[in-house]
């Protein structure tokens, strides 16, 4: 049952996985090149100077691609469900309804996490060619809290689009945006090194919130 | 034998507005069971609250001796389930949706199901989103049907559809509950098609049952009597005694369970004269339902 559902959402969402992903290594693929150019046009020290030494992100461009890849796959897969009350289909399956929302939603963080790690491998692999070590593990700790975000904001589209009433969708929208901002706060390299472990835990929570979404449109609110 | 579906005094507000007051039936093992009503009478919030995709806001309902509302995965897979509209996923092929459905019902068989592609002549390749509603609607039942389920609830199975799928549609489902072993129920706007199809009729008049017996008996026992119309009256109603007096340019009728001189006395008692050419008349089932509920 649990490969049957995988088997659905890939059917299903395989194309626009195909886009995301691209579009994703596209701009990490852009970033990799901009730091190969900044890095060919001026001297090194200086680089090193203002992006280490004064803590200038560099890759800030990539700061919200994952929030919007993240709020695109949880449309994409989310809103034809509640199209002629699809999710219905999956309702009436001899599964816990709760059981088999959460497989839409692993599924979903897969393709996700499938998204994200490619091209956090190649920042990884380029960086590797300008920086010391020391200073990568910092590039990649600055970079997780975008990609919790990202899956964060995956979930929390999940949560308002699964809504049957229009009025809560505005509520959840608002909270979810509110939340959000959490996770995009940082001003300088590893800002967020000491409660990365709560943001990590916050966002598993929020895995959570479309089984409520799931359970209310099961129950025929707002019908 | 516990009945396979039964509601007990379901009761149900959109809003302010009752949709089902106290609405009590059963459905007993093996029966094809038709349950009828006029847009807004009542019958999807019944087969919503069925399918526990919406909770009553009082009463219960059982379907296989489970509340309906607490399901175990076990009786789910004994229930086939035909969504109004005939809902399926677009993106899947015709044996993708095989290959996706197979693994959660253990009693699936797969041969109902692509024989009925076959005499429809859809290719295992084509994608339901391709599909015209008729073809949709043969995809539908199939994987319906393929569950081999003990009961099966259509939700408005002719819906869009012409009356070529719709005569295939009855005569699948009549040939699939002959062994008497599947129980059905089913809801549709276009009785014709149900009346040499249900055994048991249940008609919704405003949020109640109307009428909830077998539909021989009612096809035998409910009558139409016309007559020459003489003078001037109006016409009549009583749901109560599921009694109707409508009055016509030339020839008037009275509806209801009556024998000829019962519906003689009943048209005395309404001061209506019986005119000449009193007789009794042959009524369709649909003509029975528009008796029954009214056409307004």
């Amino acid at each position: 049952m649990f490969k049957s559902l995988l088997y659905k959402e890939w059917i299903k969402l395989r194309i626009y996985w195909l886009l995301l992903f691209i579009v994703n290594l596209a701009f990490c693929g852009f970033l990799c090149l901009r730091l190969r150019h900044v890095f060919r046009i001026n001297e090194a020290m200086a680089v090193w100077s203002n992006w280490i030494f004064k803590g200038y992100l560099f890759y800030r461009i990539c700061e919200y691609v994952p929030l919007l890849l993240g709020v695109v796959l949880g449309c994409l897969q989310f809103f034809p469900e509640t199209l002629s009350k699809r999710l219905r289909l999956v309702l009436h399956l001899p599964l816990g309804e709760s059981r088999a929302a959460s497989i839409h939603l692993v599924a979903g963080l897969l393709m996700l996490a499938t998204v994200y790690l490619p091209g956090l491998a190649l920042i990884a692999v380029s960086s590797s060619l300008y920086f010391p070590p020391d200073f990568q593990a910092n590039l990649l700790l600055t970079y997780t809290p975008w990609l919790l975000g990202g899956l964060a904001a995956y979930l929390l589209t999940a949560f308002t689009v699964l809504e049957p009433t229009w009025r809560l969708r505005v509520v959840y929208l608002l909270f979810s945006a509110a939340l959000l901002r959490l996770f995009f706060l940082e001003d300088f390299y590893n800002s967020y090194l000491r409660i990365m472990l709560s943001l990590t835990i916050c966002t598993s929570l929020l895995f959570v919130f479309p089984l409520l979404s799931t359970y209310r449109f099961g129950k025929g609110y707002g019908s | 034998m516990n009945p396979v579906i039964e509601c007990r005094n379901l009761v149900h507000y959109f809003g302010a507005k009752p949709a089902l007051k106290g609405v009590s039936w059963k459905v007993e093992p093996g029966r094809v069971c038709g349950l009828l009503g006029r847009n807004g009478a009542g019958k999807t919030t019944t087969i919503n609250i069925l399918n526990s995709f919406l909770t009553p806001s009082s009463g219960q309902c059982l379907l296989l001796g489970e509340d309906a509302h607490r399901l175990s995965p076990a009786v789910k897979a004994r229930i086939g389930y035909l969504i109004e509209g005939h809902v399926q996923y677009g993106f899947f092929n015709v044996h993708q949706l095989e290959r996706f459905y197979a693994p959660f019902y253990e009693k699936w068989d797969p041969a109902i199901y692509f024989h009925l592609m076959d005499k429809l002549d859809i290719s295992p390749k084509q994608h339901v989103s391709t599909m015209s509603c008729g073809q949709r609607s043969q995809v539908a039942l199939g994987l319906v049907l393929a569950q081999n389920p003990d009961l099966i609830i259509f939700d408005d199975y002719s819906m869009g559809l012409d009356p070529g799928y719709r005569r295939l549609f009855v005569e699948v489902i009549r040939d699939y509950a002959a062994d008497g072993k599947r129980t059905i129920l089913l809801t549709s706007h276009i009785i014709q098609d149900l009346e040499n199809l249900i055994e048991d009729c249940i008609i919704y008049q405003r949020g109640k049952v109307l009428i909830d017996m077998e539909a021989k008996r009612l096809m035998a026992d409910f009558r139409k009597y016309s007559f020459d119309t003489k003078g001037d009256f109006k016409d009549f109603s009583d749901d109560s005694r599921n009694l109707r007096v409508e009055r016509g340019e030339k020839r008037s009728a009275i509806y209801g369970f009556l024998k000829p001189e019962e519906a003689r006395a009943e048209l005395g008692k309404l001061g209506v004269p019986a005119g000449n050419n009193f007789q009794q008349e042959s009524i369709s089932l649909e003509d029975m339902f528009i008796a029954l509920t009214g056409k307004y």
